[in-house]
């Protein structure tokens, strides 16, 4: 592809700085029409550039104003020539840069779906190769725990956006052409300006467990522990007390340790659906308002000696508060009501 | 005699005067106008719906290919010409479609703002409009004397800046703010429509352009 300044030609003649409201004749204008000329092809291969850039973003395709509208000087339109040269120039190199790490990261995704063991935790988003969307491929575990212990790892493809969140855009004011929208345009105070979005990195380097992301409504929330499985672990060390109690151990020791197995296991499971309610991941106001329901009634049956009919009451009027409550919660946290995966 | 006396009805678009200077510097800068026998008021549902219609029709690819369109982009080329940016100070069809992409529709604003984004949004053409009774003579494009301003602006227009004019005053910023007084507001009752025609614009689409807000307008 020819570079735009290959097509650069110096204008004719040197002009003033300023025109003064006049307008000389001949081979001054002509320069300005020869640099009028340029900027009109730069314009088009910026555009088009700017089309075949997307959906990347945090190029800057800005090229400032010298001040209008008026009739420029002849140094003024070469200032706008090379302003816009400039940025075509910028943009053509960053664009290229961004390709070489997008193609790269295409052929991370070919590695990881043929051997998704030896790229344990890698992720690779659409971003990271250059498309829209939010889909991402994630070298993750298969069965969790189980996975990680006889390393059997797979590559799963997410998809799906999170749903909109946060404020409202800016309003835009569009310049009407009349009055009467001036009257009846209301301001709305403006968000701040969203940062340009920084430039893809080879994904190669992003294993997912170190590197933090943004937390989005379709993504399990990170445990506080950071990546370390001990949700896992705690639910296999409760598997093994259960079986054990159940088949090896006899008598009381064996009632013992299944009832421990039982409630560690559950204390995990309890521990992940808070975690997951409150990230407004996925919904559990059903089971944690029963787990709630169910401390409550055998706390007032077995510590405060109530019979078990007023127990069960009490007990189901907590459980039918705390779901109105946690469904509330998660409304808000993920804009609806039940989000079942 | 103001421009609305000479192009009222079904007379067709008139063509506006341009500076001598202007012409030799821009040579394809022209303006085009026509007066309606009528202002502005409310939007009507019929108009509102043809809005949304238009919104159903442009998508993100569009917004984003726009500029590649030629109309589009002979506004934007002429912008860089008279020192403007066209990403800083969008173009009509631009900031509307900006617009569209961000608020996910054409908003309804009055009858006579419905129907100039209607028009542009189906020709691309940067369109004006001014209260004709408000007008002298006919309205053409040129360059500010030392000491001009604009009515309803603090202080002088820097001497060579590009207005649209009668043959009196300056009406407006070419592509910019319009003098106080000289709009369309509420007690408006012939509105002049104006047409900006650069280099790469077709006369064709500047006439089509006065024609469907006219149309528009007269309508609603």
């Amino acid at each position: 592809m020819p570079s735009a300044l290959d097509q650069i030609t110096a204008p004719t003649a040197p002009g003033p700085e300023t025109l003064g409201g006049t307008v000389p004749a001949g081979a001054e204008r002509r320069a300005r029409d020869d640099l009028r000329r340029q900027i009109a092809d730069l314009d088009r291969r910026l555009g088009e550039l700017f089309a075949s850039a997307f959906p990347r973003s945090g190029l800057d395709w800005g090229v400032g104003a010298v001040g209008g509208p008026r009739v420029l000087s002849t140094g003024e339109l070469e200032r706008v020539r090379d302003a816009l040269a400039l940025r075509l120039r910028d943009a053509q190199a960053e664009l290229a840069r961004r390709a070489e790490v997008e193609e790269a990261n295409r052929g991370l995704i070919e590695r990881m779906i043929a051997a998704p063991e030896r790229h344990r935790w890698v992720i690779v988003s659409n971003e990271d190769i250059g498309e829209r969307g939010c889909r991402h491929w994630h070298s993750r575990p298969r069965w969790g725990i189980l996975g990680i212990l006889f390393n059997w790892w797979r590559v799963r493809l997410s998809s799906g956006c999170p749903l909109a969140a946060g404020l409202r855009p800016p309003a835009t004011r569009v310049t009407a052409p009349s009055e009467m929208a001036k009257k009846r345009r209301k301001r709305r105070p403006r968000a701040p300006a969203a940062a340009p979005a920084a430039a893809p990195k080879p994904a190669a380097k992003r294993p997912a467990a170190k590197v933090p992301r943004k937390p989005i409504a379709d993504e399990r929330p990170a445990a506080p522990w950071g990546s370390f499985p001990l949700v896992e672990l705690v639910v296999l060390f409760g598997l093994v007390l259960f079986v054990a109690g159940f088949f090896l151990v006899d008598g009381e020791r064996g009632t013992q340790l299944f009832a421990t197995g039982l409630v560690i296991a559950s204390l995990a499971g309890l521990e992940l659906s808070i975690r997951e309610h409150f990230a407004g991941y996925r919904s559990h106001s059903t089971l944690l308002a029963a787990a709630v329901a169910v401390a409550v009634m055998l706390g007032l049956y077995y510590l405060a000696d109530l019979s078990p009919t007023a127990s069960l009451a009490a007990g189901a009027g907590v459980g039918a508060l705390c779901f109105w409550a946690l469904a509330r919660t998660f409304q808000n946290r993920a804009g609806r009501m039940v989000k079942l995966r | 005699m103001s421009a609305g006396a000479e192009a009222s009805g079904e007379t067709p678009p008139q063509l506006g005067w341009v500076a001598p200077e202007l012409v030799e510097e821009f040579p394809g800068l022209a303006l085009h106008y026509l007066a309606v026998e009528r202002g502005s008021g409310r939007s009507t549902r019929e108009l509102r719906q043809q809005l949304r219609v238009l919104s159903d029709r442009f998508s993100g690819a569009q917004a984003i290919n726009l500029r590649h369109q030629p109309i589009p982009w002979a506004y934007r080329v002429f912008y860089r010409h008279i020192g403007l940016d066209p990403d800083q100070q969008r173009t009509p069809i631009e900031e509307l479609v900006l617009e569209r992409m961000q608020h996910g529709g054409f908003r309804s604003r009055s009858l006579l703002d419905d129907a100039l984004t209607i028009a542009t949004v189906e020709s691309s053409v940067a369109m004006r409009a001014f209260d004709a009774d408000r007008v002298t003579g006919s309205p053409g494009i040129r360059t500010t004397e030392p000491g001009e301003g604009l009515e309803g602006r603090p202080g002088e227009l820097p001497a060579g800046t590009l207005v649209i004019a009668d043959e009196a005053r300056p009406l407006a910023l070419l592509f910019g703010a319009v003098a106080a007084g000289r709009g369309v507001r509420p007690k408006t009752k012939r509105t002049l429509l104006a047409a900006i025609q650069v280099t790469g614009v077709p006369a064709l689409a500047v006439s089509e352009a006065l024609w469907l807000a006219a149309g528009t307008l007269e309508d609603g």
